[in-house]
């Protein structure tokens, strides 16, 4: 008997370890060869403001891709075609994010360095959040390290957030205005080009760059 | 009877068991073959990224030896801008490389300060300006250091140097992957001396308007209470703060912060956190609130340089102004609520680091009219004004303003004002976010 339920448990476990199938979940955004009433609400929308003349069918095709691709250049959105999160939620549908898999879908460096700074310092004081996207920033004047945004935050090894994939969670309100405003030239960091947590850093290295300021829970350095 | 009875049940156990088993089965071998698939798609970026390093590696090393031995000023140029753009291919390709930070900087800074000069020789050449013997020697130390870090780029073991071994700045793998030197010599990197915005001299460069004495950390009190609104007595101390200003760093209620500078106890930054839930005033009232903020700190001749408005809020540029020219280096920022005008958040970082007395360098030796002249016929000027602006690496340069307008979008060129040499020009672009300078 009891070697039944172990297996009835098993069975179940694998059952459902099969059904659980990441990729399963993925965003499921809207492009080309897409069809259905999501579809067909795009179309409606894209036709009120006049940015598609097509008709209402429901079928996502060459001339549904072209009208997306004019509204994200008109709403400063990636001109990809695809309506995906960002672009959805400007249009005024909402498109399952499934984990927000989709990081080409972004309307430009701030909002991408709003969503390091909300995986990277949520919970942080704001200040200690408005440093965290000056650290990206002055990494960004180094020579030290690459010299765009998406290269500095991109870099191998350089943000945990970005390896365990906390960067593609949706950032809230007080981080985007926190990435604003470091771009807009507030740096509570007092210049640092590094930061990290006492509590859990382990490496050597970092202990040896010299502290300028300490906010929240985060040291940050030169 | 009894006995098939209690063997029934076996048989069906071992019937789920086998097919639970082969279940498992399936679903662990695809797991895998998917996971076999994403190792073999990291590696083939992996091996994109170090092929593309070594070709741009080799092809910096082919421009600077040609450069060495150019006589054509056409000639330089197209190397120049050609080492330039390969520098920067090359910085991006090690940074998608799987290697530590603090493994690669030091190749990462020369890369950049190759480029980087590269297109301050650029300039210098535009200018009409031949390079000289100490631009041809450094260029020689510089080719030297990249043969050297090319043979250490090419002799990296591929297999080895491009395993996918997690880790960050807080766990850095054993084993560091790439690493200039490693094996070889340590590479010496030449310091270069020009002015460009990677130059070192910027990186050392130390604020010329703090140049008072020090204040204590209650002198320092008495400024950061006059500045977050507060009694001293409700301010919290979070600490000395280094860097390129050092200061003391105070809190109020743990919603506005502000540093203040050890150098004269004057206000860095102040940053809060307010909400603004509905737009009352106008930009015209604000601007006001916020000049009369700088006056009651002493920024009596300041003027709006840039604004923009987001989440009912505004933020504001200011300018200082000295003999009537505006000196856009003594920058001050300012953000207001826009429901009631509270300053939320205050920066006269740039305004320290910049800061001096000019006088005797504000003298134009062309006027407007000859200005004027320099500008492309296809503009029309609409105003003009002298002005100071930054240059390049530290210095400043004396310019004449024309604000223009052309197809509907507005431009800002800026003409030296000693050389009629045309320093920079500006674009106004809309965003969502309100209109950004470009």
């Amino acid at each position: 008997m009891k070697l039944k339920k172990v297996f009835a448990i098993f069975a179940v476990l694998t059952v459902l370890s099969v059904l659980y199938c990441p990729g399963a979940l993925a965003a499921e955004a809207l492009k080309k060869g897409a069809s259905g009433d999501e579809v067909r609400i795009v179309q409606q929308r894209l036709k009120q403001w006049d940015y598609y003349d097509g008709p209402v069918d429901g079928i996502f095709g060459s001339e549904t891709e072209a009208a997306v691709k004019k509204f994200q250049r008109a709403h400063n959105l990636v001109a990809d075609g695809v309506v995906g999160p960002s672009t959805g939620r400007a249009i005024g549908i909402t498109i399952s994010g499934g984990g927000a898999k989709s990081p080409s879908v972004s309307s430009g460096d701030t909002y991408l360095l709003a969503r390091l700074v909300y995986g990277e310092a949520r919970g942080e004081p704001y200040i200690g959040q408005v440093a965290v996207a000056a650290v990206v920033l002055n990494r960004v004047d180094s020579a030290k390290f690459p010299n765009t945004i998406s290269g500095v935050i991109y870099q191998r090894y350089a943000f945990t957030a970005v390896a365990d994939g906390q960067i593609n969670l949706e950032p809230d309100a007080e981080a985007i205005r926190a990435a604003k405003d470091a771009i807009n030239g507030w740096d509570p960091s007092g210049g640092a080009l590094y930061y990290y947590n006492p509590a859990v850093a382990t490496s050597q290295w970092i202990y040896s760059r010299t502290v300028i300021t300490v906010i929240g829970r985060h040291r940050f350095a030169i | 009877m009894q006995s098939s009875q209690r063997t029934r049940p076996r048989v069906n156990a071992s019937w789920i068991l086998g097919l639970l088993l082969a279940v498992t089965a399936v679903w662990g071998y695809r797991q895998y073959i998917r996971a076999a698939d994403f190792g073999r798609q990291i590696d083939d970026m992996n091996e994109m990224s170090y092929y593309q390093l070594v070709d741009s590696m080799q092809n910096i090393d082919v421009n600077l030896s040609k450069l060495i031995v150019a006589s054509a000023p056409g000639e330089a140029l197209e190397l120049l801008s050609g080492i330039s753009r390969q520098s920067d291919f090359a910085t991006a390709s090690i940074a998608s490389l799987p290697s530590t930070h603090p493994a690669v900087m030091d190749s990462v800074d020369f890369l950049n300060t190759l480029g980087d000069y590269c297109r301050a020789l650029i300039n210098e050449t535009g200018d009409g300006q031949v390079l000289d013997s100490e631009d041809y020697n450094d260029l020689v130390s510089m080719r030297d250091v990249c043969v050297r870090l090319r043979e250490v780029v090419m002799n990296v073991q591929t297999g080895k140097a491009f395993e996918y071994d997690g880790g960050m700045y807080e766990d850095i793998p054993e084993g560091v992957l790439i690493k200039a030197g490693e094996g070889e010599e340590s590479i010496e990197y030449p310091t270069i001396i020009y002015d460009g915005p990677f130059s070192e001299a910027l990186d050392q460069a130390s604020p010329k308007g703090l140049v008072w004495p020090e204040v204590t950390q209650e002198q320092a009190a008495q400024a950061a209470a006059a500045a977050l609104g507060c009694d001293v007595s409700q301010l919290s101390f979070d600490g000395e703060v280094g860097g390129k200003m050092p200061g003391y760093s105070f809190g109020f209620n743990n919603e506005k912060f502000c540093n203040i500078s050890r150098s004269g106890g004057k206000v860095l930054w102040i940053m809060g956190n307010e909400d603004c839930e509905q737009e009352v005033l106008n930009e015209t009232q604000l601007m006001q609130m916020a000049l009369d903020y700088l006056a009651s700190f002493g920024y009596s001749d300041m003027e709006v340089t840039w604004s923009q408005v987001y989440d009912c809020q505004m933020v504001m540029s200011f300018a200082g102004k000295q003999e009537g020219v505006l000196i856009y280096p003594d920058l001050i920022k300012i953000k207001l609520n826009m429901d009631e005008g509270n300053i939320i958040a205050f920066d006269a970082t740039g305004y320290y680091m910049n800061h001096i007395d000019r006088s005797g360098s504000l003298g134009a030796a062309l006027s407007h009219e000859q200005a004027r002249d320099m500008v492309s016929p296809l503009l029309e000027p609409v105003d003009t004004r002298l002005c100071v602006i930054p240059a390049m690496g530290l210095g400043e340069i004396l310019c004449w303003e024309f604000t223009c307008v052309f197809n509907n979008e507005t431009y800002y060129v800026y003409i030296n004002a000693n050389t009629g040499k045309q320093e920079k020009i500006y674009k106004v672009v809309d965003t969502v976010d309100g209109s950004m300078l470009v």
